[in-house]
């Protein structure tokens, strides 16, 4: 069966990570859009207070948020700023001592290659120079050799913006994605005309 | 486990051992600390999947056995089959919803099953008809291996396939080629030291043949309902059915087991898993693996004059 690849294995490991973040309190922005520890539906987890980062330093968090923005902009619907997609990935990293050396590698990367090419750090480049930045790195057919950290940070920021995005509440309440509905029971199936309920048992009333 | 079974977790078989009279003595296994224990046992049964197993006999090497353990015929590793699988996904306009409810094969079709040799190829495979995943999985490519773009196109590429996708899988019968094989590694260890296996694995033409039929067959069937656009994971290799390496046979000279998972050469080893194939199907092969496992069971029983003196 198709469903056995790594892919699958690897996004359930992320979503147990992605769990786990449901759970801490420190966050501003970013809700987990599975809390089933909470039927009710209400977050009690966000707090009012501004988002204190646990692992980034006030300028590699900022330059966290400019990326995830760029990978996920809003566009009417919401995009990666307003789920709060860097409160989720710092969370991540912090918890993950496994890519913290990378993210802290990469962004300086970023920077010093931004300073190199455009004679300025990365967030003080305008929005086109920036978006070019990251798709000669994204991009094989824009891709220059000696570019190959810068190429494996866009892949791993792009990797936890999208699992960030896609967890979250606003991410699935842009798609309307029913995994958000929470029934204590359940609600019985909406096709009863449908030629199949012949073969099931009759509903319980 | 009410009759007294008594399962070790976390034990990792280095070898089977051997006794004077030719049958398999037990395992040498170590636990979590990398201490080594030896298991006694009447009867073995080896199931370590179609890259475990040979790689377990092949590191069974003893005087009796200086190619690795019930290797008498040289077939241990060899014929190594995988499935070919390639997977083309189309979007429609229409809502599929196909992401709720759990992962299932609604439909399937063995159109293109058995050999016809207008098409270029011998043997066939299946047609599985499938839904998609949440949108995570979507947004990091699904199984075409296309993610969702970054940047200004994200939302809306996102909308125009997020729900509205229908997969359709080619699973393929690969071929029994003795060059597709697992071997030893000449220099890999895993972390108790133990020979790690080395899987050598190419698509024949045959499958190449096949694949490329599959691909014509599902964009047409997917175009014919509608679908706007196809996507096209073309050629890949991911190896979820691990089979044929221990193969079943009737003649000791080329085959590892007989038709009761019985090893030719040792009276007390049987093999139960998807090694024990001789070609692969192209369906899923749990069940029958499952089913043989049943059968494995019956052959011991059987064979118990054979194991139980």
């Amino acid at each position: 069966m198709a469903g056995q690849g790594i892919e699958r294995r690897e996004i359930l490991r992320a979503m147990a990570l992605a769990a786990a973040a449901s759970q801490f309190p420190g966050f501003r922005r970013w809700v987990f859009a599975h809390d089933h520890a909470n039927v009710a539906g209400e977050v009690a987890a966000l707090t009012t207070g501004p988002y204190v980062p646990q692992f980034f330093g006030a300028g590699e968090y900022a330059m966290v948020g400019r990326l995830a923005e760029l990978i996920i902009p809003g566009d009417g619907s919401p995009g990666a700023r307003e789920a709060g997609v860097s409160e989720f990935i710092d969370f991540m990293v912090a918890s993950d001592p496994g890519v913290q050396f990378r993210f802290r590698y990469g962004l300086t990367w970023l920077d010093a290659h931004a300073q190199r090419v455009d004679g300025r750090p990365f967030l003080d480049l305008a929005e086109d120079r920036q978006t070019e930045t990251l798709k000669r790195l994204a991009y094989t057919d824009r891709f220059r050799e000696g570019d190959e950290e810068g190429r494996e940070f866009f892949m791993l920021v792009r990797r936890y913006t999208v699992m960030g995005f896609y967890s979250s509440r606003v991410g699935l309440e842009a798609l309307d994605d029913p995994g958000l509905k929470f029934y204590s029971e359940s609600p019985g199936c909406p096709h009863p005309d449908d030629p199949e309920h012949r073969n099931l048992p009759p509903a319980k009333s | 486990m009410k009759k007294g079974a008594v399962l070790k977790t976390r034990a990792r078989v280095r070898e089977i051992t051997m006794e004077a009279d030719g049958r398999a003595r037990g395992a040498l296994y170590y636990d979590l600390k990398g201490d080594l224990h030896e298991q006694l046992a009447r009867v073995v049964v080896v199931c370590a999947n179609g890259i475990g197993t040979p790689r377990l006999l092949l590191n069974s090497k003893s005087k009796y056995f200086p190619q690795g353990l019930a290797n008498s015929s040289g077939m241990v590793g060899k014929c190594f089959m995988i499935h070919p699988f390639r997977f083309l996904e189309g979007i429609f306009e229409e809502r599929m919803d196909g992401y709720h409810g759990p992962f299932g094969i609604p439909a399937f079709s063995q159109q293109f099953y058995e050999t016809d040799l207008k098409r270029g190829f011998v043997r066939g495979y299946t047609f599985l008809l499938e839904r998609s995943f949440g949108p995570l999985h979507q947004a990091w490519g699904s199984f075409v291996n296309q993610p969702v773009p970054w940047g200004a196109d994200h939302h809306r590429v996102m909308r125009k396939r997020f729900a509205h996708i229908v997969r359709v899988t080619i699973l393929g019968e690969d071929l029994p080629e003795e060059t597709n094989r697992v071997e030893l590694s000449s220099d890999r260890k895993d972390s108790n030291g133990i020979a790690a296996p080395r899987v050598v694995y190419a698509y024949s033409e045959n499958s190449l043949k096949m694949l490329d039929h599959g691909s014509k067959m599902a964009r047409k069937a997917l175009e014919a309902a509608g679908a706007v656009e196809v996507l096209d994971s073309g050629i890949i290799a991911p190896a979820f059915h691990l089979m044929g390496t221990a193969r079943m046979g009737s003649d000791a000279r080329n085959s590892v087991i007989d038709a009761g998972n019985h090893a030719h050469d040792v009276k007390n080893l049987f093999i139960a898993d998807g090694s024990c194939f001789t070609t692969s199907a192209a369906v899923n092969p749990t069940s029958t693996i499952g089913a043989l496992a049943l059968r494995t069971a019956d052959s011991i029983w059987e064979h118990r004059r054979d194991w139980s003196g």
